[in-house]
């Protein structure tokens, strides 16, 4: 089936390519849920993204009401009005007084001369029960349905408002009448959550046309209805699996097995003041001095703050902001809920593109509408990410301490493909910090706690000492280095008195040794001497020693 | 008043030949015959050849009764003659 796309965020994905082209499409909902708006985004978008021109008929709102409210707008309202779409004033006049029966003949041979004239494709028909308000039930039933034909027969893509639903706010009945007449129904809601407020939208019916079921979240800006709808293709995801991103601590790569996997997301997660944010500015300085985009979310302190106070562990962002890679906003958590952070993270990945992403913290949702709606709205969030192969840091706020493992209440713990959770550990009247990976998916990881070292030169990790089953960390730690320490001086020392020892023995062996030299040549020259004087006195040459023996040998004085 | 000799304009949208046209019709013209001081002007005005007047005069529900300058108006097919004498002998204070 052909459509006419809304060009609303979200919504055409839903519809699966936008209304029904030539059918007529009832939006249904109470007061506030943008029913106004929904119509006219639908007819603005028409004519500046698709040259359709469109009419909207107004039966409660005068064209200048109209104007009043929709110029200040982000989408361009006054350009559409000043060209293709034309805003026709429907409101019956305050002195108008009934004499007999009448129809809306008039209603419909005017907007079939507009549309003729001015070759209108799209048409919304907003609150048309107002029209239907001070009259009877057989004549709205009549002339509602009259309007109804006219439009199927037209071939415009029309759009009918309607207050109903919940509450029923409008003229009784009037909008199941509108529901089981119209092609398809758009239902719009509005529910409130503390003190926030929820809109959804669902299509209840449409004839013909495929649609994405269930409750799609939306919210209303002055960019008008944004509706959240999540990706679902990965496919761009699986070759980039195997591509490791340096986490920006050498050793905590090690522990990873060469850093965080590309296109994944880690969540870190601890009690305040234990360096959560510090280790996704790691992540982020590492990522733009790669040369990739990157992008900071912060909800709990402003941008500006992060950026200085990551300087003192020597990590320079302002460097990268000022190249262009890094974009660092901030958001105050409290007053919106969180499909509008959703909105707000996909509109700034849309104007980016980052390649990595910290969101600092994701817990701040839990303050934006509650758990339900926050977790939901983060595992949108994690599928959004995947599906553009963004690598993701989401930080989370952990209340109390409950050994080593702290679900995290938004269950992102369970969402996020790595789990670094950081804690204290009170020993020896010390707090110190300490990094655990908790579980790292379709990766090895170390299974080792290390205690996380801050300094001016950046963020290191250290092993910690085991001693009787106890992990040692801090001055403990220290003190067990130093021990160590005195160990090693002390086995030296007693090395060197040992090779000393040596030393000496070998110097006293050398002496003897030139000792005995001498002696033997001594002996040499005393013999030569005696082998000479023997050779006189005897007359006898007696060459040797040897002869001698064996001369004496030979007497037989045995 | 007496503005006896300046006829009244009256302007009554209509669309085309419908049932509805023809009884309105009928029914002004009846009540315009029981004003023998007055004098009126009708126009009728069929907003399938003229929308822009229509436009112009927000008139979408058919048939509508008005007066230009005046902005009281009667919408329906005027069976209700009290309605609609009330309407006429009103516009005396033009």
């Amino acid at each position: 089936m052909l459509t006419s796309p809304s060009g609303i965020g979200g919504l055409d994905q839903v519809l699966h390519g936008g209304f029904p082209s030539g059918r007529t499409m009832a939006v249904i909902g109470g007061p506030g849920c943008g029913k106004t708006m929904l119509a006219m985004q639908f007819l603005v978008n028409g004519w500046t993204q698709f040259g359709e021109p469109g009419l909207m008929v107004s039966f409660e709102e005068s064209p200048s009401t109209l104007a009043a409210n929709f110029t200040e707008m982000s989408f361009p309202f006054s350009e559409a009005v000043g060209g293709g779409v034309f805003l026709l004033d429907g409101r019956v006049p305050i002195d108008t007084v009934e004499s007999g029966s009448f129809d809306l003949g008039g209603l419909i041979a005017v907007v079939s001369s507009l549309a003729a004239e001015r070759g209108v494709k799209r048409i919304a028909i907003d609150a048309i029960d107002a029209l239907f308000a001070f009259s009877g039930a057989g004549f709205r039933r009549m002339e509602f349905l009259r309007v109804l034909d006219w439009l199927a027969e037209s071939n415009l893509t029309a759009l009918l408002t309607v207050k109903g639903g919940e509450g029923d706010s409008g003229v009784p009945g009037f909008f199941r009448l509108a529901e089981y007449a119209s092609d398809g129904v758009l239902q719009l809601r509005r529910r409130t959550i503390g003190e926030l407020s929820r809109r959804t939208l669902s299509v209840v019916k449409m004839r013909g046309a495929g649609f994405e079921a269930g409750e799609h979240p939306y919210v209303i800006s002055n960019e008008g209805i944004r509706v959240l709808h999540t990706p679902t293709s990965t496919t761009s995801l699986v070759d980039r699996l195997g591509v490791r991103l340096s986490s920006g601590v050498e050793r905590l790569d090690r522990m990873l097995v060469g850093g965080y996997r590309s296109g994944t997301t880690t969540l870190i997660s601890g009690l305040p003041g234990t360096a959560k944010t510090t280790l996704g500015a790691a992540f982020l300085d590492a990522g733009c001095r790669a040369g990739e985009r990157c992008l900071f979310l912060g909800f709990d302190e402003p941008a500006e703050q992060m950026i200085v106070d990551v300087r003192s562990v020597g990590i320079d962002l302002a460097q990268h902001v000022n190249s262009g890679l890094l974009r660092a906003e901030s958001y105050a958590g409290g007053s919106v809920i969180a499909d509008d952070h959703y909105l707000t993270i996909e509109a700034l990945i849309d104007a980016h593109r980052p390649n990595r992403i910290v969101i600092d913290p994701i817990s701040a949702f839990e303050k934006a509408g509650g758990l339900e709606i926050s977790g939901v709205v983060a595992e949108r969030i994690v599928a959004l990410l995947k599906s553009r192969g963004i690598s993701a840091i989401f930080t989370a706020v952990t209340e109390t301490q409950r050994g080593e493992i702290e679900a995290t209440p938004t269950r992102v713990s369970t969402i996020a493909d790595t789990w670094i959770n950081l804690s204290f550990a009170n020993q020896g009247g010390e707090r110190n910090r300490t990094l655990t990976i908790v579980k790292s998916r379709g990766t090895g990881h170390s299974n080792q706690m290390r205690e996380m070292l801050l300094s001016a030169d950046g963020i290191d990790l250290a092993d910690v000492y085991s001693s009787g089953g106890d992990v040692l960390l801090g001055t403990a730690r220290v003190q067990r280095e130093q021990q160590d320490v005195v160990k090693q001086a002390v086995a030296a020392v007693n090395l060197s008195h040992e090779l000393e020892t040596l030393d000496r023995e070998r110097e006293e062996l050398a002496l003897r040794l030139t000792d005995t030299k001498r002696g033997l040549d001594q002996i040499a020259a005393h013999r030569a001497e005696l082998l000479e004087r023997a050779e006189v006195a005897g007359g006898t040459h007696v060459r040797d020693a040897a002869l001698i023996h064996v001369m004496r040998r030979g007497d037989p004085t045995e | 008043m007496n503005a006896s000799n300046e006829a009244i304009p009256l302007l009554l949208f209509v669309v085309g030949d419908a049932p509805r046209t023809a009884v309105a019709v009928e029914n002004l013209r009846l009540a315009l015959t029981e004003f023998r001081d007055r004098k009126f002007q009708l126009e009728i005005v069929d907003v399938f050849e003229n929308a822009g007047r229509a436009i112009a005069d927000r008139v979408l529900v058919t048939p509508t009764l008005l007066a230009p300058g005046s902005s009281r108006r009667l919408v329906g097919d005027l069976s209700e003659k009290s309605q609609l004498r009330y309407f006429l002998q009103t516009l005396d204070g033009l």
